[in-house]
């Protein structure tokens, strides 16, 4: 098999400059023609799993795959306006209180296994009891005390709008219009979603759009609307 | 036909090699072997011939200046035709493997016989295992680079030749394969000592054919009793302080010689002279001194103690007045003398003190001083062992000989811990054993360990965007670089900001220009990784900004070292196939 220099430095991941000292010195079952790296993919993987290195051959060859683990990074961490439409949109959810209110809103969130919901009401409730989800201009965000829920393999944001004001002890001592229910597989998740549903919620306009109760499509729409913007402005 | 040479000289394409070089090796050992076998013979056979010539003209008063002749000669010969120092040849040997892998001139196959046997031949002291050694090792690197091999083949190579000269110029196949393992190559590795034992095998065998199976020197059996066993730990202790009077005095004398207002080649023709005239009180010390061995080994070395005793001292001196001064040629043979010496002068001892004792032969004391000498002077036991036990085919004498060297060599360690022929080497650094912290550094540059993944700033940048910076940054260190020229100005570390950072009202105050760190340390590309690690545990750094020409080009840190220096370690120590 043959492969050019920067080729080879990705499979092992180490600088080229390392590989070519070894080929000189004899250290690697490699040899340089003509400017390519020759080498057998066999030899060379017993020869890395002998000293413990990564090997990875490019994606496009047929031939002996290794594996290697993906880093984190390169994984999307996805939006908000997906997580919110694996959500949904609950309207006129009764209750008085945060208590009776969490009940029904999660019994009814369609992507949650039933199973579930009553350890995440009470995660959720322990939450409130610490100090109150209610951020101002009468929104709230509850999510669990432990922020992951690991059975979750994506996160999702349930939009409920209770059917009359409800008091949350906020910061402001606005009773509480809309709730997000934040459940997410990891904190990066809960973080990244936590900060885009913040900087949404810091524009006016939106919270007042959020009053009229808008329709689901018109709502995600909205969303992605921002947070589109938002990544533009992130990439310059 | 091209075609056909190019595939040739590229053994390891062949379908029979490319799954492992090992066969390879062993098959190229073998041609090396033979080839530095026969180098070694001819300089042995043309040594002997000279002697012989040259001992005709020892009756006329003049003779004293005939080692001052050669040794002039030599070194002209040397300095200004081969343009090579003078020098024994093993340090370079050891040099070149350990820093240029195994890298050796093809014109290092003959200069050093030459000039040696000029020196030797004319009767300078000195012996002729070193210039076989270095001119095998030549041959071996110079086939290896015919053969396009790579370093470490190439290593295994020169070591081959090594070990087939030694092995040719003593007849003892495991005494070159221990000395080319303990001394040249300092690392047991069974890739190097496979081919290394064949070429030692093609040594001897050439050398058999060429001129006989002879033992060095004939030996009749001895008596060892227990007595001879305590004995010799004594012996050991002599030996020991031989062994180090004689490198002490090997090494001042070039120091004393180059205050000397000569011309090299004139310094060379002082010492020779000088020898020349130790050589008509002590005829013992001139050339390489086998036959005097040889007679000290029969007993039919009649000089009383003090004679030998003053003998001894003036083979010493008389060798390091050829060497010290500008001849050419090693100290095996020279060690093997001062060592009978030394075990002939013992054991008269003994017998003057406990006249009632029955001491084994006085040629037994002689072996085990040879033995004695060679460990002390290489603090190298096994070769010692190996090299007495085959050069005198006198197995009996084993336990008394193990005794001298093991303690020889470890009284030579603990007086002086680097040995003659690497002390040099140690001094400027450059002893790089296989495997040692020393070796994986000088390997590894300050390129490999680039990390590139810092992000720039300019020097006008508000705090405003600096902040911005931060978050898509994964790192605390921040270059500042001039916009214009792209010259790094200084660094910027999180740490010292980080107060500033939490402060809106300073994000449109304050220019990067402000809070960088102006004289910070930094690495040049080129810089040896153990300086830049030791400047990095001076300051307590754990990591520095690489610079070349004023361009920032990345970071260097010691979490990135010591992944790299592990990956390194575990490569040079695995065995490739």
């Amino acid at each position: 098999m043959r492969l050019t220099e920067t080729e080879m430095a990705e499979c092992l991941n180490l600088p080229a400059g390392t590989i070519r000292r070894w080929i000189r010195q004899g250290r690697i079952p490699i040899q340089k023609k003509g400017g390519k790296y020759l080498f057998e993919p066999g030899a060379l993987q017993r020869w890395t799993e002998a000293n413990r290195l990564p090997f990875r051959l490019p994606e496009n060859e047929t031939g002996i795959q290794a594996q290697i683990t993906e880093s984190p990074e390169e994984t999307s961490i996805g939006s908000l306006s997906e997580a919110m439409q694996r959500g949904g949109v609950l309207y006129d959810i009764a209750g008085e209180d945060t208590r009776s209110l969490f009940d029904k809103a999660v019994g009814n969130i369609t992507g949650l296994p039933d199973d579930l919901k009553p350890d995440i009401l009470e995660r959720l409730i322990q939450r409130e009891r610490l100090s109150s989800t209610g951020i101002g201009k009468g929104v709230a965000i509850p999510h669990p005390r432990n922020p992951t829920v690991d059975v979750l393999e994506h996160p999702l944001v349930a939009t409920c709008f209770p059917e009359k004001e409800v008091d949350f002890k906020s910061v402001d001592n606005h009773p509480v219009f809309i709730m997000f229910i934040l459940l997410c597989p990891t904190p990066r998740h809960h973080l990244h979603l936590l900060s885009r549903l913040s900087f949404c919620l810091r524009d006016d306009r939106f919270v007042d759009f959020l009053k009229a109760r808008p329709v689901p499509e018109v709502l995600f729409a909205r969303i992605a609307e921002i947070e589109a913007a938002l990544e533009r402005k992130e990439g310059l | 036909m091209g075609r056909f040479i190019k595939t040739w000289r590229r053994p390891e394409k062949w379908s029979l090699f490319r799954p492992d070089d090992r066969i390879l090796l062993i098959l190229i050992g073998i041609l090396v072997g033979i080839c530095s076998g026969v180098a070694a013979v001819a300089l042995s056979r043309s040594l002997f011939a000279t002697l012989h010539w040259v001992h005709s003209f020892h009756i006329y008063w003049w003779a004293f200046l005939l080692p001052g002749i050669g040794a002039a000669l030599s070194s002209l010969f040397l300095n200004n035709i081969m343009k090579e120092g003078a020098g024994h040849g093993v340090p370079e040997v050891i040099y070149s493997v350990s820093r240029y892998g195994g890298l050796m001139r093809l014109r290092s196959s003959f200069s050093r016989l030459i000039a040696s046997w000029l020196t030797i031949g004319s009767g300078g002291s000195a012996g002729p295992e070193a210039p076989v050694v270095m001119s095998g090792a030549a041959i071996g690197s110079n086939i290896g680079r015919i053969f396009s091999m790579n370093e470490r083949q190439r290593v295994t190579l020169v070591g081959c030749g090594a070990a087939g000269a030694i092995s040719a110029i003593f007849n003892a196949p495991i005494a070159g394969m221990v000395f080319t393992i303990e001394v040249i190559l300092g690392e047991w590795t069974a890739v190097n000592i496979v081919p290394i034992a064949i070429a030692s095998v093609a040594g001897t065998q050439i050398s058999r054919f060429l001129q006989g199976n002879n033992i060095v020197f004939d030996l009749r059996q001895f008596h060892i009793g227990f007595v001879d066993v305590l004995a010799s730990f004594g012996l050991a202790v002599i030996a020991a302080l031989a062994s180090i009077l004689l490198t002490h005095l090997l090494r001042k004398m070039p120091r004393l010689a180059r205050k000397t207002p000569l011309p090299i080649w004139l310094r060379a023709a002082v010492g020779g002279v000088i020898v020349g005239l130790i050589g008509v009180a002590f005829p013992v010390v001139l050339g390489e001194g086998y036959h005097s061995i040889q007679s000290m080994i029969d007993g039919a070395f009649t000089p009383g103690m003090l004679l030998v005793m003053v003998a001894t001292l003036a083979k010493m001196l008389a060798t390091a007045f050829t060497l010290g001064w500008g001849g050419s040629g090693g100290i095996f043979a020279p060690s093997l003398v001062v060592g009978s010496l030394a075990g002939l002068a013992y054991h008269r001892c003994l017998v003057f003190v406990w006249p009632a004792v029955t001491w084994a032969h006085e040629g037994c004391f002689a072996l085990l001083g040879m033995a004695g000498l060679i460990s002390g002077m290489m603090q190298a036991p096994l070769t010692g062992i190996f090299l007495i036990v085959e050069i005198t085919g006198g197995y009996g004498v084993i336990v008394p000989l193990i005794v001298v060297s093991a303690i020889s060599s470890t009284v030579c360690q603990y007086i002086e811990p680097a040995s003659f022929y690497l002390k040099e080497l140690v001094d400027k650094g450059q002893l790089l054993r296989p495997g040692t912290d020393a070796r994986v550094l000088s390997d590894l540059s300050v390129h490999e360990l680039l990390e590139r993944d810092c992000i720039s700033v300019t020097r006008n940048m508000l705090l405003r965007d600096f902040v911005q910076t931060v978050q898509r940054s994964h790192r605390n260190f921040f270059p500042v670089e001039d916009e214009d020229t792209g010259r790094f100005l200084g660094m910027i570390h999180l740490d010292d900001i980080r107060p500033y950072l939490f402060n809106p009202g300073m994000y449109d105050a304050v220019v990067m220009e402000q809070i960088m760190n102006r004289g910070v340390e930094v690495v040049r590309p080129e810089d040896d990784l153990l300086d830049v690690l030791r400047r990095m545990d001076e300051r307590r750094l754990f990591s520095m900004p690489v610079v070349s020409n004023g361009v920032f080009l990345g970071m260097i840190s010691k979490a990135t070292l010591l992944d790299r220096y592990r990956q390194e370690l575990r490569v040079q120590t695995q065995f490739v196939a």
